[in-house]
């Protein structure tokens, strides 16, 4: 009798184990590999050449409800420190160095485009994304670790793969700072970032499902006993 | 001459009338791009981009590949307007030597333009294309080793992208692909399909308007007439 109950419950624990996601709790992908590329250019004029930058711990979670899909939070953190080689001249510096690069948003909007399986493809937004970034130039005068930050929305492509089990996003932000104070004009840092990564395993219904079973197993045989 | 005088007159006063409707009528930014290129181009496998991608921008020194056509924001319209091209853009593997015999994807001449695509205001400066936009993409492409030289042309890859107007200036970060972009790369037809995405970061500085042109040859007239 206990033998049959308790491989019926290995049973459906398999079943819910291994059955295809449902996509009924939001899944967390965690950085894999990515980049992003950073511009830089006052009224429409590059002063220094692109410099590409690699993610240091990224995490995006999306959740793919049919009924109403969102993303659900972003978090992009660039290592540093990533010197900006001026071609031109910026409020009287030759180079800038951004110490760190952090970009953070919440409840963005995620727009279905092409369905899958095997990639599904969606449109995101995320207004607005903070940015937070420490910028230090050299003198005169040196300028040491400030603090600037900005909010800017981002906007991009999402690509859910259930083959690779695998999320890629390719998107495009755009941060305006005047980091050396109002009167200089002001420099349109560009982040463009391209991520790719896999979701992150949590304690699911399945693992609990099956410690309790086994809880009440050995509950059931200490009785009998 | 009264009467051609009074021509020239009211002539003068229509064509100031029509500057001033068009100088403070419309927001439309008509910008030619100054600088900026593509500075991302991927190849994909054929299920996603990101860690699977078998190509990538070689800018063989050059840190992007120059752009050069125009670009056209209605700010009062919404609607966002672009040509223009890329001379050469070479992708390389990004390991090992080949990509199904491929050493490198060369696309010349490569043009993407769109027409009215309908911008979303966000504030700040910040316009969004998208979503569901598309554009064409079209030019040659090269498969070293492979194949020669072929035209290609993806009417329909998808567009994503932001823009920011800071002051005269405009800055586009447009993205292509990949869905609606990709083709076989390789011998094996059907089997090694690869989807391409190109991103090109278009900094633009406004161009003198055809407004301010005219406004200069009526102006040249008037003198000249003045003379007469």
């Amino acid at each position: 009798m206990h033998a049959k109950l308790s491989f019926l419950v290995a049973a459906a624990t398999a079943a819910l184990l291994f059955a295809a996601p449902s996509f009924a709790a939001p899944i967390r992908y965690e950085f894999d590999s990515g980049f992003v590329t950073l511009t830089a250019s006052v009224g429409g004029v590059a002063i220094a050449d692109p410099v590409t930058a690699s993610l240091s711990g990224t995490q995006v979670t999306i959740d793919e409800d049919p009924m109403a899909p969102q993303l659900v939070s972003i978090q992009l953190d660039v290592a540093g420190p990533i010197p900006i080689v001026l071609t031109t001249p910026y409020a009287g510096y030759d180079d800038i160095v951004l110490e760190s690069l952090s970009l953070s948003g919440s409840s963005g909007l995620l727009v279905p485009l092409t369905p899958g399986p095997p990639t599904a493809e969606y449109f995101f937004l995320v207004n607005p994304l903070a940015i937070d970034a420490v910028v230090s130039a050299d003198g005169p005068p040196p300028i040491e670790s400030l603090a600037v930050g900005t909010e800017a929305p981002a906007s991009g492509s999402l690509f859910v793969s259930s083959e690779l089990n695998q999320l890629s996003l390719s998107g495009i932000t755009i941060g305006s700072f005047a980091p050396f104070g109002v009167d200089s004009p002001p420099l349109v840092v560009k982040a463009d970032f391209v991520f790719s990564g896999s979701p992150i395993p949590e304690p699911n219904a399945a693992l609990l499902f099956l410690v309790g079973t086994l809880t009440l197993t050995s509950w059931t045989r200490s009785k009998r006993t | 001459m009264l009467f051609h005088r009074s021509i020239a007159r009211t002539t003068a006063v229509a064509a100031l009338l029509f500057c001033a409707s068009l100088a403070f009528g419309g927001n439309a930014q008509a910008l030619t791009i100054s600088s900026g290129g593509f500075d991302q181009a991927l190849g994909c496998s054929d299920v996603a981009c990101g860690a699977t991608q078998t190509l990538t921008f070689d800018p063989n020194g050059d840190p992007v590949a120059v752009v050069s056509g125009n670009v056209d924001l209605d700010t009062m319209a919404l609607t966002l307007s672009f040509s223009f091209s890329v001379v050469e853009l070479s992708m390389t593997p990004v390991s090992g030597t080949d990509d199904n015999g491929a050493s490198a994807v060369v696309f010349t001449n490569t043009t993407y333009a769109a027409s009215g695509v309908p911008v979303m205001n966000l504030g700040g400066g910040n316009f969004l294309v998208g979503p569901a936009q598309t554009a064409s993409v079209s030019g040659s492409q090269e498969q070293v080793g492979v194949s020669a030289a072929a035209a290609f042309a993806a009417p329909l890859a998808r567009l994503n992208g932001s823009c920011l107007v800071v002051g005269d200036g405009l800055s586009c970060g447009l993205s292509f692909g990949q869905s609606g972009f990709s083709f076989d790369v390789g011998a094996t037809p059907d089997e090694e399909a690869r989807y391409f995405q190109h991103t090109a970061n278009i900094l633009a500085v406004p161009e003198p308007t055809t407004a301010a042109l005219m406004g200069l040859a009526l102006f040249g007239i008037a003198v000249a007439g003045r003379r007469r």
